[in-house]
Formats: C-alpha cells, sequence, structure tokens
C-alpha cells in the first residue's frame, strides 16, 4: 500500500512540476531559441560548403554539440536554478516546509523534473541541426551520409553529461542562496573560465601542455575531444566516431563526478526547517524603535531637483545597486582572473609578445562572450528587479518621469560595461609587467577598448534596455537579443554581408604596430554614427514606452513634442549616416566586387583557354615605380625587354594585371590592341610583323593604383581583404612586382587548387602541367613569364621614409623632397622583386661573412639585432653547407602585415610585422625567429641560384630544401634534447593542420601550391632520407642537384632532378623505397605491444621486444591503407635515468626482438630520433615489465 | 478636493471592476469598505494613474488626472496592499530615492527630508539598517513616509494594518491618524475597526459599486433601534424570514445580529449599532 502510494506521489509530484514547466512561456522560448539556432547554424555552414570537411560529419556533430553546450548554462539557469527559487521568491516556502513533505519529493524530485525539462528544450538543437543539414541547395562536399549514431552518441558522451555538470553547478548555487543572479553569475564565470581556457591552450599556435591540461579541466570536453582528434584526417574527421576512450572518458568521469559531489553536497546540507538552513539562530527582525511622541514639525523646505542632477543620482543608486552586491564582486574577481588568463593566451599568435594591440585582440575575444552575457544579465536585473522585489506600482506612481527610469539604468549598464573595460587596461598592464614588457602605450590600449571594442558593447546595452522595455517579458526580450546578436550568421550565409544590417556592427579594421588603423578609422566611425543614432532612437523609444501600471502609452500620440523632435532628430540622424555610408560603399567604391575566389575563376573561366599560346618572356626589366605613402597610391613606369623562345613566330601578345591595378598606358613595337578586358584586366595585342623565334622585342606601360576614395564595407564575411596586396600604405608597404607590373600570357597564379573550390566555382577539375607537355619544364614554376634576365629598378617614396628594394644598390639620392633608391640584380627570378617603404631604423652588421642590413619599425630594435645575428649565423651555415651566396649582401625588412605574404627576392627577405619582429624572447620564440629565418634565407639561396620548373612538385624543391636546411640549424644550434622537443612540436602541429586543410594530400610529386606539405612533410621526407642514406650524401645530393641548374637558364629545375640525386646518392637497395617517398602519401604508426625484462647470463638482461610498425599510405582525403614497413625502426633502451643503453634496429617486417643488454632497462622508446612521420606518437615507448610481474597479471 | 465622476471599468475577463463610481472627496479621512473582489483595489490604482477606467473622470483639485497623470502623480502619495522593498538599502536611502522619483532636490534637501519624515513615522533610529531586517509594521510605516513625500492632497493607502500584530496595527492608527489635515486620504481596509478609529466619512463598496456613503455617525444613526441581537443553539438553523446582520459561534453558542423594525421574537433585545452592521447590511444579499 505504501509503496504504491509513494510510486503514485512520485508520478503526481513529477506530473505538477512537468506542467508547471511547459505552462511557462520560457520553456517554449528556450526549446524555439536552440531549434533556431541548431538549424540556422547547420544551414549556413552547408551553404558555404567548407571544403570537403562534412558539416553532419560525426567529429564536427561532437564539436559543434560541445559549442551549443555553453549555450546550455541558458537552460540549466532557467529551469534548474528557478526549480530552486520558485518559492522563496513568491513566499510559499514556509506553507511547503510545513508539511511532511520528504527531501528527496521536495527536493530531488524537482530537480530530476527542472532537469528532464532543461533537457528537453536545450535538445531542440538536435531537429534544428538534423532539418538544416536536409536542407535543399547545400553544397554537396559539406554533406555527408546521414549518421544517427553520430547524433545519438553526441548526445549520450556531451550533451547529456554536459547538461548533468552545468545542471548541478546551478543547483549548487541557487539552492544555498535562493538567487537567480548568483546562478547566472555562475553560469557567466563557467564562460569566462573557458574562454580564457581556449586562449590559454591557443588560437594559432597550440600549447600542448595546456591541452593536455585543459583536456581535464574543461567541463566542457572540447579540449579532450580535441586531443582525440588533433591527429585526425579529413577522412577520419569525415567518418570516424569520436571514442569514449582516453582523455575524453576520463573527462566525462572527472566532471560527472565533481557534479555529482556538488549535487549531493547541496543536497545534504539543504534543512527543511526553513529558519535553520543556514546554520545561525532565526533572524529575529530589527525591533521598532521606542515609541514615543511624533514628531509633529513641518517638513524642511525643498526645491525641485534640476533635470541633470535627478538623472544623476538616480543612475548613481543604480549603479551602487549593481557594484555593491555580491554577486558583481564575484564575477569581477572571477573575471580579473580569467582576463590575466586570457593574456596569456596572447603568446599563441605567432610567439608574440604582450604588447597592447595584441593583447586587446585577445581581450576582445574574451569579451565577445562574456561582457555580452553581463551585459544580457544585468540588462534583465536592472530592468525587472523593481516588479520583482515588488516595488514597481509604486515607483510608477511616482511623478518621475520615464526617461529617468529608462536613463538611469542604461547608465548603470554603460557603467558595467565601462568598469569591466577600465579593468580590463589595468589587467592587461599588470600582466605585461609580469612579463617583463614595459612599453604600456595606454592611449592605445584606452582608444582600442573603447573607441573600437567598446561600441559595439554599448549599442547592446541600449538594444537589450529597448527590448525589454518593448516586449515586457523578460525571457522574450532575452531571446529576441540573442536572435539579433546572432542574425549576422544567416544574413552571412545570404550574402548579406552588409554592416548597415548587422546590428551594433562597425566594421572590421585592424591595427598594425606600422601603419596604425590605417586610415580605416574614417569609415569605422561613421559606422558608429550610424548605430549610435540608431541607438539615440531606440533609447526615445524606450522612455515612451516604459509601463506606468498597465498603461500602455501610444508612443507618437503621448510623446511630448521634445520626445517627437528627438524621434525626428533621430531619424534623421540615422538616414544622413547610413545614407553617406551606402553612397560610400556602393557608389563611390563597388559594393562587394568580386573577392579573390570569384576574380580568380572569372579569369580562369575567360582566359584559360589562351594558356598554352606560346608567348614571349622578359628578359630585362627596367622601371621606375613611385610611391606616395601619404596618398596610398603609386604610379610605376616601364619597359620589358620581352624574347621569343617558343620556337615559332608569335603572332599575339597577352598581358595580364593583377586586380586593383590600372593599366594606363601599354606600347607594344609593331602591335595593337585588339581586344580590352580591363575589368578582369587582360589584354591581346597582335603584332603587325610576327616576332621570329630568338627575335626580341620592347614593350613599354605605365601602371598605377588610384587613392582611395571614402571607404569601403569592410567585413570578415566577404572575400574582400582590408587592403589589398598591391595598396600603398601609410607606413610600411611592400609592393611585389607581379602585383603591380604586367604579367604577359595566361598566368596559372590565378588559379583555385582545391577541387571542392573550383566544383563550387563552375571550374572544370585541375589539369596539372606535366614534365614535357606544352607548360612543363620549359616554363618556370609560378611567376611563369619572367626567366633568367636582368632587372634595373628605381624606386621613390615620400621624403620621411626609406625606400628598400632587391638587387644590389647603386645610389641613394634625394630629389624634389622624395627619397630615390636605384638597384640592379641579375640571375634567375631578376624580374621578380618586392619594393619597400617606410620610416624604418636601420641597423647593419657589416663584419659578418655576408653582411646584413636591417630595416625596421624603429618600436621592435628589441629583436632587431638578434634578427641580425640569427641571419648571419645562418647565411654562414648555409655557406658551408651549400656553397656561395648568390647574392652580395643580406637585407631583412618589415612590412606592414596586410599581404598576408613573406618576399625573398636576391637575398632581400621581407618579413611582416606580425612574425619574429615582435616575438618573445623565451625559446619558443626565439626558434619560431630562427625558424623564418632559416625558411626564407634557404627560398633566396635557392631561388638565387636556379629555376624550378612549372610542374608538379616544383613548389616542394624550394619549401623543403628550406626547412630542411633550417632544421639542420637548429640542430647544430641546440642540444639533441631541444632539438628532439621542437621536431616533435613540428610534427604535431602539421598533422593537426593536416586535418584541417581543404584539399586532398597529394604525394610530393604532385604537389601544386599546397605549401604545408610542400614545406613540412618535404622537410620530414628529407630528414627520413637523410636517416636512411645518411647526412653526408644527403647534402651531397643537394648540392649536385643546385649545381646542375644554377647558373643556367634551362632546362629548369624539378623535383624529379631533386630526387633523381638523392636516389644517385643512395644505395641501391633503399633506391626503391626512397623512391616511393615522393610518389606515395606516406606516415606511421608504431607501437611498442609489450617490453619484458629477465635476467640474462653473467649479470646481463634479456629484453623480449613485440612491436607493431605500420606504413600507412594515405588515399583521398586520408583514408589510411597498411603497407609493409619500408626502413629499419631505430630503438633506443633506456635506463631509469633516461641514458641510452642501447640502439639496435626493427627490420622492416620484423615484429619480436630479443636483446641482451647490460645495465638494467627502463624504458623502450621506438623512433628515438622523430625522423618517421607519425600522427600518433602515443605508442612509442613504454616502460619495461619484468617478466614475473607479466605473468602474475601486474 | 478629489471628484471622481462616473468611473467605469471592465476588465477583460468581464468582471465589472467599478460599476459608476461617482463620489466627492474634501480633505479627511475617506475610510474604503469592502469585502475582497469588491474594486477597491481597482478604484486606488486608477486614482493612482496606474490603470485606465472604460470611462468616467477624476480631478484632483482641479487636474485632470486621466489627461495629465504626470502632472496627478505630483500630488498623489500611494501605498499599495502589497508591496516591497530593496533589501540591501538603508531606510534612508531608500526614502532619498523615492524622494528623487519625486523630484525633490537637491540632495541635502532630500537627506534632510528623509530624516524629517522618518521621525514623524518613527524610523529614524532605524534609518541605517537595511530593509531586509525590518519587520512588517515598520516597512508599512516606511510606505507611508515615501507616501507623505512631497506632501501630496491625495493620500491613497490600500490595507495599511493587514498583518499586523495589535501593537502595530495601534502605532499605525496613531500615525494615519495625524496625516489628514488638508489632505485626502483615501484609506481602504476591511477591518471595520481601523475605519471607526479613523475615518471622518466611510464608504461600502460592493461589486464595483459604492453602496453605502455618509458620516460614520449618520450611517449608524439609519440602523438605530433596529439591531436586535440574540443567541440559539450553534447547530439550531437560522430563520429564514429573518434579515440576519451577522452571526458569530462562540462556546458552541450561535449570537445572531439581525435587522428588524421591531422585535424579531423572543431571546433577541435591542443592540446598538456598530459599523460591523453598517457593513454586512451593506453588502449582504437579502
Amino acid at each position: 500500500m505504501c509503496a504504491a502510494a509513494s510510486y503514485g506521489d512520485i508520478r503526481a509530484l513529477l506530473r505538477f512540476e512537468f506542467g508547471y514547466h511547459f505552462r511557462r512561456p520560457v520553456f517554449w522560448v528556450v526549446l524555439g531559441i536552440f531549434a533556431l539556432l541548431g538549424f540556422a547554424d547547420a544551414y549556413s555552414n552547408g551553404s558555404r560548403g567548407n571544403a570537403f570537411f562534412f558539416i553532419n560529419s560525426p567529429s564536427q556533430i561532437f564539436q559543434t554539440t560541445i559549442w551549443y553546450g555553453l549555450f546550455s548554462v541558458l537552460a540549466a539557469t532557467a529551469f534548474v536554478a528557478e526549480s530552486c527559487v520558485r518559492d522563496a521568491r513568491v513566499g510559499i516556502e514556509s506553507l511547503i516546509l510545513a508539511t511532511p513533505v520528504s527531501k528527496f519529493r521536495y527536493f530531488g524530485l524537482r530537480f530530476l523534473a527542472a532537469f528532464l525539462v532543461g533537457l528537453l528544450a536545450f535538445s531542440g538543437y538536435l531537429p534544428g541541426m538534423i532539418a538544416g543539414s536536409l536542407m535543399p541547395g547545400l553544397s554537396p562536399y559539406a554533406i555527408g551520409p546521414f549518421r544517427a549514431d553520430a547524433y545519438v552518441a553526441s548526445y549520450l558522451l556531451i550533451t547529456l553529461p554536459n547538461l548533468c555538470v552545468v545542471s548541478a553547478f546551478a543547483f549548487a548555487l541557487a539552492a544555498p542562496s535562493r538567487s537567480m543572479v548568483v546562478a547566472y553569475a555562475g553560469a557567466i564565470v563557467l564562460v569566462m573560465i573557458y574562454i580564457a581556457a581556449m586562449l590559454l591552450v591557443g588560437v594559432e599556435q597550440l600549447d600542448y601542455d595546456m591541452l593536455d591540461l585543459w583536456s581535464l579541466a574543461d567541463p566542457f570536453a572540447y579540449f579532450a575531444l580535441e586531443s582525440q582528434t588533433l591527429a585526425w584526417t579529413v577522412h577520419q574527421h569525415n567518418t570516424l566516431m569520436p571514442e569514449l576512450s582516453g582523455r575524453l572518458l576520463a573527462n566525462r568521469a572527472l566532471w560527472l563526478t565533481l557534479a555529482a559531489g556538488a549535487w549531493l553536497f547541496t543536497y545534504r546540507r539543504f534543512d527543511m526547517r526553513p529558519e535553520r538552513r543556514d546554520g545561525k539562530p532565526a533572524r529575529t527582525p530589527a525591533q521598532p524603535p521606542a515609541g514615543g511622541a511624533l514628531a509633529s514639525r513641518a517638513p524642511p523646505p525643498a526645491g525641485r531637483a534640476s533635470t541633470w542632477s535627478l538623472l544623476w543620482s538616480a543612475t548613481c543608486f543604480e549603479t551602487s545597486m549593481v557594484l555593491r552586491s555580491r554577486v558583481f564582486l564575484m564575477l569581477t574577481a572571477c573575471g580579473l582572473v580569467s582576463l590575466f588568463f586570457a593574456a596569456a593566451g596572447s603568446r599563441s599568435f605567432e610567439h608574440s609578445d604582450p604588447s597592447t594591440d595584441i593583447l586587446i585582440h585577445t581581450a576582445s575575444m574574451y569579451f565577445d562572450y562574456v561582457l555580452f552575457a553581463i551585459i544580457v544579465v544585468y540588462a534583465a536585473e536592472l530592468m525587472w528587479r523593481d516588479r520583482d522585489v515588488g516595488i514597481a506600482s509604486v515607483l510608477q506612481a511616482t511623478p518621475a518621469p520615464s526617461w529617468l527610469f529608462v536613463l538611469s539604468r542604461l547608465g548603470a549598464l554603460f557603467a558595467v560595461i565601462t568598469l569591466n573595460l577600465l579593468m580590463c587596461m589595468a589587467v592587461l598592464a599588470v600582466y605585461q609587467v609580469t612579463q617583463g614588457y614595459y612599453r604600456f602605450e595606454p592611449g592605445l590600449s584606452a582608444f582600442m577598448l573603447f573607441a573600437v571594442n567598446g561600441p559595439y558593447f554599448y549599442f547592446i546595452a541600449v538594444l537589450a534596455v529597448f527590448l525589454h522595455v518593448a516586449v515586457r517579458h523578460k525571457y522574450a526580450a532575452i531571446a529576441l537579443l540573442l536572435l539579433i546578436a546572432l542574425l549576422q550568421i544567416p544574413l552571412d550565409a545570404m550574402g548579406l554581408h552588409h554592416k548597415i544590417l548587422h546590428f551594433g556592427e562597425s566594421g572590421d579594421i585592424g591595427y598594425s604596430p606600422m601603419n596604425g588603423f590605417g586610415g580605416l578609422l574614417n569609415g569605422y566611425f561613421w559606422y558608429v554614427a550610424y548605430w549610435a543614432a540608431v541607438c539615440g532612437v531606440l533609447v526615445v523609444l524606450a522612455c515612451l514606452l516604459w509601463p506606468r501600471g498597465a498603461v500602455r502609452p501610444r508612443v507618437w500620440r503621448d510623446a511630448s513634442r521634445r520626445s517627437r523632435l528627438l524621434l525626428a532628430g533621430g531619424a534623421l540622424a540615422i538616414c544622413a549616416a547610413g545614407g553617406w555610408i551606402v553612397y560610400n560603399t556602393a557608389v563611390l567604391n563597388p559594393f562587394e566586387p568580386p573577392g579573390k575566389d570569384l576574380t580568380g575563376a572569372q579569369f580562369e573561366r575567360l582566359f584559360k583557354r589562351y594558356e598554352h599560346l606560346p608567348m614571349p618572356v622578359v628578359v630585362d626589366t627596367r622601371v621606375a615605380v613611385d610611391m606616395h605613402p601619404s596618398q596610398q597610391r603609386f604610379v610605376a613606369h616601364g619597359r620589358y625587354v620581352l624574347e621569343n623562345r617558343s620556337g615559332r613566330p608569335l603572332t599575339e601578345v597577352h598581358v595580364a594585371t593583377y586586380m586593383n591595378l590600372r593599366l594606363t598606358r601599354l606600347d607594344l613595337e609593331g602591335a595593337r590592341l585588339i581586344e580590352a578586358h580591363p575589368q578582369w584586366g587582360y589584354y591581346i595585342y597582335r603584332l603587325a610583323t610576327p616576332l621570329p623565334p630568338g627575335a626580341r622585342t620592347e614593350m613599354t606601360f605605365v601602371t598605377r593604383s588610384d587613392a582611395p576614395r571614402g571607404f569601403r564595407n569592410q567585413s570578415d564575411s566577404d572575400d574582400l581583404p582590408l587592403f589589398a596586396a598591391n595598396d600603398v600604405v601609410g607606413n610600411g608597404s611592400a609592393l611585389y612586382s607581379p602585383f603591380i607590373l604586367p604579367v604577359i600570357g595566361y598566368t596559372r597564379l590565378v588559379e583555385h587548387q582545391e577541387a571542392w573550390k573550383r566544383a563550387k566555382l563552375g571550374l572544370p577539375p585541375l589539369q596539372a602541367a606535366q614534365g614535357g607537355a606544352p607548360g612543363g619544364p620549359q616554363r618556370p614554376h609560378f611567376v611563369s613569364h619572367v626567366v633568367w634576365g636582368a632587372a634595373d629598378v628605381t624606386v621613390s617614396t615620400d621624403a620621411d621614409q626609406t625606400p628598400v628594394a632587391s638587387g644590389h644598390e647603386l645610389k641613394r639620392w634625394q630629389q624634389g623632397g622624395r627619397n630615390y633608391l636605384r638597384v640592379r640584380s641579375e640571375g634567375p627570378h631578376a624580374g621578380v622583386f618586392t619594393l619597400y617603404s617606410a620610416r624604418y631604423r636601420q641597423q647593419v652588421l657589416e663584419d659578418a661573412a655576408l653582411p646584413v642590413e636591417l630595416f625596421h619599425h624603429p618600436a621592435h630594435a628589441g629583436n632587431a639585432a638578434f634578427m641580425g645575428q640569427q641571419l648571419a649565423g645562418l647565411a654562414d651555415f648555409y655557406r658551408k653547407r651549400f656553397g656561395a651566396a648568390p647574392f652580395d649582401r643580406l637585407r631583412l625588412v618589415e612590412f606592414a602585415y596586410y599581404p598576408g605574404m613573406v618576399f625573398w627576392d636576391s637575398g632581400t627577405l621581407g618579413l611582416p610585422e606580425a612574425l619574429a619582429w615582435k616575438a618573445r624572447r623565451d625559446a619558443a620564440g626565439e626558434d619560431a625567429i630562427v625558424g623564418w629565418l632559416g625558411y626564407l634565407l634557404g627560398h633566396a639561396w635557392w631561388e638565387g641560384r636556379i629555376i624550378a620548373a612549372e610542374a608538379p612538385g616544383s613548389l616542394v624543391i624550394r619549401e623543403s630544401l628550406s626547412a630542411y636546411a633550417t632544421n639542420l640549424y637548429r640542430r647544430e644550434m641546440h642540444g639533441r634534447e631541444r632539438f628532439l622537443q621542437i621536431k616533435q612540436g613540428q610534427m604535431r602541429d602539421f598533422f593537426r593542420a593536416l586535418g584541417r586543410v581543404d584539399f586532398a594530400e597529394p604525394a610530393l610529386a604532385d604537389v601544386g601550391n599546397e605549401v604545408l606539405i610542400a614545406r613540412y612533410k618535404g622537410q620530414m621526407m628529407l630528414e627520413l632520407i637523410e636517416a636512411q642514406i645518411g647526412q653526408p650524401a644527403l647534402l651531397a645530393a643537394i648540392r649536385q642537384f643546385l649545381d646542375t641548374h644554377s647558373g643556367a637558364d634551362r632546362p629548369y629545375a624539378t623535383l624529379a632532378g631533386l630526387r633523381d640525386a638523392i636516389l644517385a646518392h643512395s644505395p641501391d637497395a633503399l633506391r626503391p623505397r626512397i623512391h616511393a617517398l615522393f610518389h606515395d602519401v606516406v606516415s606511421y604508426r608504431h607501437e611498442v605491444v609489450s617490453a619484458t625484462l629477465s635476467p640474462g647470463q653473467a649479470g646481463a638482461y634479456r629484453l623480449a621486444l613485440q612491436v607493431r610498425t605500420r606504413r600507412l599510405v594515405a588515399q583521398g582525403l586520408g583514408r589510411q591503407i597498411d603497407s609493409a614497413m619500408d626502413f629499419p625502426l631505430p630503438v633506443d633502451i633506456r635506463d631509469e635515468s633516461g641514458r641510452t643503453l642501447l640502439r639496435t634496429t626493427v627490420a622492416p617486417g620484423q615484429h619480436a626482438l630479443d636483446i641482451a643488454v647490460t645495465g638494467r632497462p627502463h624504458s623502450v622508446v621506438l623512433d628515438p630520433d622523430a625522423v618517421f612521420p607519425s600522427a600518433d606518437r602515443s605508442g612509442l615507448a613504454r616502460r619495461v615489465m619484468p617478466a614475473t610481474a607479466v605473468r602474475a597479471g601486474l | 478636493m478629489l471628484e471622481v465622476r462616473h468611473l467605469n471599468k471592465r476588465y477583460a475577463n468581464g468582471v465589472k471592476a467599478l460599476d459608476d463610481i461617482d463620489v466627492r472627496l474634501a480633505p479627511g479621512v475617506f475610510g474604503l469598505l469592502g469585502p475582497n473582489g469588491a474594486g477597491k483595489s481597482s478604484l486606488m490604482r486608477t486614482l493612482a494613474t496606474l490603470q485606465l477606467p472604460d470611462s468616467g473622470s477624476i480631478r484632483l483639485d482641479g487636474v485632470d488626472v486621466l489627461a495629465h497623470p504626470d502632472e496627478a502623480r505630483k500630488r498623489i502619495g500611494y501605498l499599495p496592499q502589497e508591496f516591497g522593498l530593496y533589501p540591501h538599502v538603508s531606510a534612508q536611502a531608500m526614502l532619498e530615492q523615492f524622494a528623487l522619483y519625486k523630484g525633490v532636490g537637491p540632495a541635502r534637501a532630500r537627506r534632510d527630508l528623509a530624516h524629517h519624515l522618518l521621525q514623524q513615522v518613527n524610523l529614524y533610529d532605524a534609518r541605517e539598517r537595511h530593509l531586509g531586517g525590518f519587520s512588517g509594521g515598520m516597512r508599512q510605516r516606511l510606505g507611508i513616509a515615501q507616501a507623505l513625500i512631497g506632501d501630496p492632497a491625495l493620500l491613497i493607502i490600500d490595507e495599511p494594518t493587514a498583518g499586523l500584530d495589535p501593537g502595530e496595527r495601534m502605532r499605525l492608527q496613531n500615525l494615519l491618524a495625524e496625516l489628514a489635515g488638508e489632505r485626502v486620504v483615501l484609506l481602504s481596509t476591511h477591518i471595520v475597526e481601523d475605519v471607526q478609529a479613523l475615518a471622518t466619512e466611510v464608504g461600502v463598496m460592493r461589486a464595483g459599486r459604492l453602496v453605502r456613503r455618509g458620516r460614520p455617525a449618520d450611517l449608524l444613526g439609519e440602523l438605530r433601534g433596529r439591531v436586535w441581537s440574540g443567541r440559539q443553539n450553534a447547530g439550531d438553523p437560522l430563520d429564514p424570514d429573518r434579515h440576519v446582520i451577522s452571526r458569530r459561534v462562540l462556546g458552541g453558542v450561535q449570537h445572531v445580529r439581525v435587522l428588524a423594525d421591531a422585535c424579531p421574537g423572543p431571546g433577541f433585545h435591542a443592540a446598538d449599532a456598530d459599523l460591523d452592521d453598517v457593513f454586512f447590511t451593506a453588502i449582504g444579499t437579502h
């Protein structure tokens, strides 16, 4: 009877709770939000078609689910926390707790019901996500097979545990405090920690130690999943299901245990006797003061408060209410700590020092989530507090004008935002001090925080206040606020990039240490003015709509004359600012001109048919380039000497120009223009008399760029850069000659290599140029119209800047208030050069074997000396290994980061400000500096001696040799251990990046423009080859290859030539296997299965090893096929101190070894020098176990 | 002077909360009696500019309250039946904030005014305590204090003594008695004792209508000689022919009061009419 009644009671209690929650609009609002989020996100990603990554692959579903988990704190707080607070808030707690209800039925069941309801509401994302991925019209490259098991697995492994965790902690916060604000604050703290963790682990470069730590410490399992999938290929990302094992299992177990612990602790502490719940004696209300004669004096005289003093006093009151609360103090304390950790994440941006700009950039990523969440929570708290407390009707009956209520609360919100930004300034300065960095730049910090990043948050605060007033429902207003803030996602998916449509967005502007904001602030502040006008109107409307009891104001009819004038003025300001913006972004400048992708596609579509037409090559270049940084333009007057090397008479000369470049004049001897496509930069000239084979002719031309007019709509979402690669900027310009001078003939530079992108743009599959076929070894790689020749370049710039160019410096002079430089160069790629202009500080190292000149931003003098020394050392190293330098001096030049490129022409190395110049001077930072210098120097060294052919694999020559040579230098500079760490880090970084590429990994011999493969895979293969044939043999092969092609125009060098040189220096037995390294996509996975120790003879030991060695050949997007191991695998037997007792090898095909060792072995390490490229190195080392322990099953 | 003309209000659920309320109130305490749901609070909220009637007019010292609510609020002090206070704010600070909302300035003047009012309501010694620790009576007195800011011409006080202990209720009654002066005090309650102690005029509302109105003495005079008191056993049914004003069971005996022009029967004796009788005869069904 009791059990049946008990079960029935439980059902009834649960039914009541479910009914309560389902009748609340907030359930349907939360359900709707997540359904919409899942749908919009899936549809948006599927429409964009991000390469081959299936948006509905198992790993992507897991990742997306984890991201949504961050928002699940909203669901947990809205239901679980509310269920703890509800009774106290309405005043019914005493009534219920005075009944004989048990704690389990009252508290436990209520939590269970709230948790299930929250889970149900949050689960709205699932049908939304599925529906979004099933919509018609999505990119076929983005959608894989429907994997129901992936949705189920992610729900069980991610959604359910994550919601358990956030619910348990919401419960732990709300139950003792009886406060929703405390619960929301806890949620914000969780988000703070999470964002700080993401920044700490690294945005661009991963800190793997931090990743290991956070794979356990992260309650949402993002890093645990990242650890598991770190080295997955694209194919594996698309097909494999993440497993509940390793760190993911540990993470789930840890956090579910912590959640259960928190829940149990709170549950047990909850006292069913309200008066003693907190362990203190019942609080006696303050006794009223002793009664006495009532004062009957007349009230003191008082005047009317002025409008400003009213507003000031009311705002101070509202602000003090916020700032004095314990919750805010807790948030502030956590925010300080989190910001500090977030600042530490700045090192992941190319090992940057903690300069102000990079710290603000890091902090802005933090604020995008945290400050936004704070505004959402506090706006709701400020706008609904009076109703929740029960004082609303009293206040609304006072003669206080409605604007006072609105503006004072808005002022409090603004104060919270301002305080956070000020706090950020202080924390970042403290962080800089802790890192020994003392260039504080408070002006820049304040400007970036308040003028650049800050306005958005103030706009959001206004929107929040307006929505709460207009919508008159707390959670509906919050939902609408979130929707408006996230509206950018679907708008971008629809191609509506204009900032005028994205609430509060003011354009993307970047800060350059050299070039400041580069004129981008003009447009930016017009957007700020526009949104400020919009917000002004919203504020007036909020004041007019402020409720007085149940009276609904009629906005226009009840508005005072002043309000109407303000509204009209605001509307006018919106039209004026908006009109000016539209004029600049759509009339003065083309709105959404085709970006790089579309331009390249259209160019190829129209002109690829001319690819195989024979064209002359440039054998001599003479050009005068006048750069005008103060006006942001240049003009180039040039002359080419063209030579017909095609072997047949030429009747046409085709000329192409880079986007944004104007060709204002072109004269070709004896030719007339027959076809012009200025929109695409393609021109066809017909020669009156065909140019015979071997003959030369001259072409003169004038190219220019225009000074910018007005401003453009800058957006992260469209394909338009802030500055084009051939834009002259105020300080720190770098102009690359193919972008500023005409190109002869069709160029493959513009062609998209990625198969998915070609299909998306309607282009046919790419046909690679084959050796021997037209366009094969007879054409230079990359810049195919420039061959072995000469260049004479004169560059001028403004009087306050220094021009720099590659080549032998002939003369510097001043003339007409400008600075001039003339240089000359001869040899391969002489017609390819880069021109620089900036307010440089110059340093010269004349006493190095090869003189080094540095041209750098004055603020970056700290690293310049180190970089100069390292460059001199590298040059000496290269000279000893690879022969004399092909240039007489080295230049290292800094420029603004916009082109996104590096340069190395004729010994003048161009490195943007974001790389190396401001790297930290710790071990990792200095290694990064060496890496970049070695990389660029290598490029300059090879390309100063040889021309690679336009053939598959040619990119590998310069990329792999540069990377390999740099590692040789590192090996000499560091000890073995340090170098091993670097190598292992390189390997991890490579395979992590490989899992995110948008192309199928080609074999080295098939590489087109895949720099990642050419550089890092090529380097690893060379190191593997070195391990097989020895360093002297490999270096001899490389020297032979260089010597074959140095000083010769044709035949151009190919990867096949390098390969054959290496094979010639390899033992016969190894040649087929080394040959395969160039033609297969190879990686390895080795594992020590067991290492068992037993006593040997005469005090020695016997070690029995079982190993598994795998050579993996990848096909397609990374589907890996096992194949026979090709090379012997080194094995180190080490003692307890890590010293190597014995090194032996595992022969190909061998799986078991029986080794006699003198000295007690402690561990076994396969591939101790990390020469075999392996995505997963976790099984390479193992402790040696005594045989007796193994037999005992220990 | 408060003039309410033909005020009507029907809510969306069909309930007629105000049914042709028509009354002029001179300075003094007007006690508004009525059972729950009679429309007292609806009338209060309408007078406090927190809701609009369907028809009718309200003028306070010549100001059209419905057309010029902002102006009217300067002349009104309002204390609703249920209200809250910020728990972590002191009484002084809360009162100053109310003074701010009522346009009092500068800051010093608000402070002085708050001091004065706290003394007036006998909360001066508790001025620095947080409101979260105040007793019910203290909260009500603070509520009165905020309603007095700006020396309003109309004080609207809804159920001020509900839930207070006898000591607190007496203190509050004493306070309210001091307040009338030259202003209209509209005091709504269903505790007849409050009206008896304070009101110079009494009104009784039932189902949205003002069914009785007058000075207490006059209303009592209407019942003089017509109220009869008797006893009967607790379980005995009431005679349906008698106009029963009220009945009370004490110790197993029913004490019945009946309205009749003559003695209704044996066991009944004449009784002095009181305001309870006025209330029950006004709201009772015949």
